[in-house]
């Protein structure tokens, strides 16, 4: 085969034709190249303008006539203790809910391995949550756990006794349902790629270990784990970007109150922008935690670049 | 004899397909069987029933005497080797080793001891540090043999595991293999689709077919006398040669005519007359440049080199037939005699494949 194109026979591919090719390429990738320029290459270069100005709609100037005020936004920042405790808490939450979510995915996947009647079907069951619009599922959180809604119901009827919390307007406690949201509904997705994993685990090594004696905790940590580590860095990866995003379920349970206590970084955001207007002020902060993400992923992604 | 396992009546069937016909065997202690056959034939099959993978549908496995249906897979006290290797490509080749050892609660020292001992007796001290997944094949293979010879099984289940490795290195491995075997006193089942590696290295061999033994027999026996058309096909390289003959058999002596012979007698026997396959292997034609009593005149149509060896293959009627001849005896085209050496030839139904059994007057090699 190489032999044959080298000799010129056959056009080969390392020597693409000249003339017309390059030009039906860049007509082929154009229309996405545009898309990207404005969806995110235009905004982009505004934020970075308006993260040095205090710009807000609501002075009536155009943007781009907005007053410099340089780095303050950043000083500011560093000194705003709602931000600060948005980011950590934010970091909280991907923590919890990663965590949460593997765990329960690698015990999920692990009863699904073997075979069993209906296992399709309680795979679909499964799934169910990841189908859901957010703000759906956020908002059956919200009646779960309102002041009268079900869950308090039925603790009262486990502890036999009348029991009413509202667990939304506690400042320690309304995070604890923001949280079951998301666990409950982002749980399937990483069942589904842990899963695929476990599955496609080379077989004889798992029934090598089972030959030679190894019982099943001892097969899982020294055999499975290793191999189905990739796969468990990347369903990370994926998860804490998605989760560091969380909006829908605080939205809808709490808006970030009370007092700002579930207050994550898109809800900060959100609220600065488009309850304060202060556009400069969260452009910096957007931009910041720009830089915050992007350094979580390299730390996570890490183990996978080391791989290949 | 001590048996170290036995099949009885083993069955499985996956669907429509049935795999696995009923088969017995039994392996003594200390020896070395191999399972042959073509793929698709359930040597594999019979192989995940034995370790356990698989629940027969009918008939009973016997460890050292005692029925292991029942008993886990992780209980059989059964080694095996796969044909991948399976060896545990995210630990090193130490915990590999150790690996079963550990599972079964051998305090550390012990240990210690029995994976020095192996990976000096398979040389693997070199490789000890490395990870699995960094081996090639050759290391692979000896990481596997040395993962279970160090757990000392009561029985050593070999799949295919010189399939992955190219041809220089599976002859220097057969006779490895075969002496750490002899060296350890392991028994061996061997499960191939390869008859040079089944002859080489087996005390004795199974042939399978369709789910079914066509023969459990000596190693030697295998080879000298095939009980169906389909083991005498499936041994010896070069092939075996099949000519259609007709049968004469006068006063008790069976005589065959082919295309070129003409009243061989081949023995004594009870045989119907009419047309049969008669089987002769490529060593038992003698060629010569004369003509003598008993030869036939033919020409080569090709010449295979094999080094040590050339083989011939001569027009036999419509058909051609492969005679071994020492090097530089003859070349393409050339005239030669061919003299048929009867006595080793064997006589199979056209129908049902079966041997022809005849006594002869003498076994002469």
């Amino acid at each position: 085969m190489t032999d044959r194109s080298r000799d010129g026979l056959r056009p080969s591919l390392d020597q693409p034709r000249r003339g017309f090719m390059p030009r039906f390429n860049i007509a082929l990738v154009l229309p996405a190249q545009l898309t990207m320029m404005a969806v995110v290459i235009v905004p982009t270069l505004i934020i970075l303008w308006l993260a040095i100005t205090d710009w807000q709609p609501t002075q009536a100037i155009p943007w781009y006539d907005a007053t410099p005020v340089w780095f303050w936004n950043f000083y500011d920042l560093w000194y705003d203790e709602r931000f600060v405790n948005a980011v950590g808490r934010t970091l909280f939450v991907v923590g919890v809910c990663v965590a949460l979510e593997l765990g329960l995915a690698l015990g999920l996947a692990l009863l699904f391995l073997d075979e069993w009647p209906w296992r399709r079907v309680a795979v679909s069951i499964i799934i169910l949550p990841m189908m859901i619009i957010p703000v759906d599922a956020a908002n059956a959180f919200f009646m779960l756990f309102n002041e009268r809604g079900p869950i308090n119901h039925m603790i009262s009827l486990v502890i036999g006794a009348p029991f009413e919390f509202s667990w939304l307007s506690h400042p320690t406690w309304a995070m604890a349902p923001i949280m079951m949201a998301e666990v409950w509904q982002w749980t399937p997705l990483m069942f589904l790629l842990v899963l695929t994993g476990l599955m496609n685990l080379p077989q004889n090594q798992v029934r090598a270990a089972i030959v030679l004696g190894a019982s099943p905790v001892r097969i899982f940590f020294k055999v499975m784990l290793p191999l189905l580590a990739p796969v468990i860095s990347i369903a990370l990866l994926i998860r804490s970007i998605e989760t560091f995003k969380i909006f829908d379920p605080v939205y809808i349970l709490t808006r970030g109150q009370p007092g700002g206590s579930t207050e994550t970084i898109s809800m900060f955001m959100y609220n600065g922008a488009f309850v304060y207007f202060r556009m400069g002020y969260i452009a910096a902060a957007a931009l910041l935690v720009l830089v915050v993400v992007i350094s979580v992923c390299l730390v996570l992604a890490r183990p996978m670049t080391k791989h290949s | 004899m001590d048996r170290k396992l036995e099949l009885r009546a083993l069955r499985k069937s996956f669907g429509d397909v049935e795999a696995v016909k009923g088969i017995d065997l039994a392996l003594n202690r200390g020896e070395f069987l191999s399972l042959l056959g073509p793929s698709g034939c359930g040597k594999s099959t019979t192989l995940s029933l034995i370790a356990g993978f698989l629940q027969p549908d009918a008939g009973e496995i016997l460890v050292d005497g005692k029925v292991v249906n029942r008993v886990s897979p992780r209980k059989r006290r059964i080694g095996l080797v796969f044909q991948d290797y399976a060896v545990f490509s995210k630990l090193s080749v130490r915990a590999n080793l150790s690996f079963g050892l550990e599972a079964q609660r051998v305090p550390r020292l012990e240990r210690d001891r029995a994976v020095a001992e192996i990976s000096e007796k398979l040389n693997l001290n070199p490789i000890l540090a490395a990870r699995g997944g960094e081996l090639n094949m050759s290391e692979m293979q000896r990481v596997a043999l040395a993962r279970v010879l160090v757990t000392k099984p009561e029985l050593l289940l070999l799949d295919e595991p010189m399939s992955n490795l190219d041809a220089a290195l599976r002859a220097k491995l057969r006779g490895e293999l075969k002496q750490i075997q002899k060296e350890l006193e392991q028994t061996v089942l061997y499960v191939t689709h390869d008859q040079v590696e089944a002859l080489s290295m087996s005390d004795r061999i199974a042939v399978m077919r369709d789910g079914e033994i066509l023969q459990d027999d000596s190693t030697e026996a295998i080879y000298r006398r095939p009980a169906e058309r389909f083991v005498a096909e499936f041994i010896g390289d070069p092939p075996i040669n099949m000519v259609t003959c007709t049968v004469t058999a006068e006063g008790g002596v069976v005589s065959v005519s082919t295309a070129l012979h003409r009243n061989l007698p081949l023995g004594q026997g009870e045989i119907a007359p009419g047309q049969y396959l008669l089987a002769v292997r490529p060593h038992h034609f003698q060629a010569s440049r004369e003509a003598a009593a008993g030869t036939v005149g033919s020409e080569i149509r090709l010449v295979e080199n094999f080094g040590a060896e050339h083989v011939l293959h001569v027009s036999y009627g419509d058909d051609l037939v492969a005679v071994v001849v020492a090097p530089g005896f003859a070349r393409e085209g050339e005239r030669i005699h061919l003299a048929l050496h009867a006595e080793q030839a064997h006589l199979f139904d056209l129908e049902s494949g079966q041997v022809i059994a005849l006594q002869r007057r003498e076994a002469a090699a």
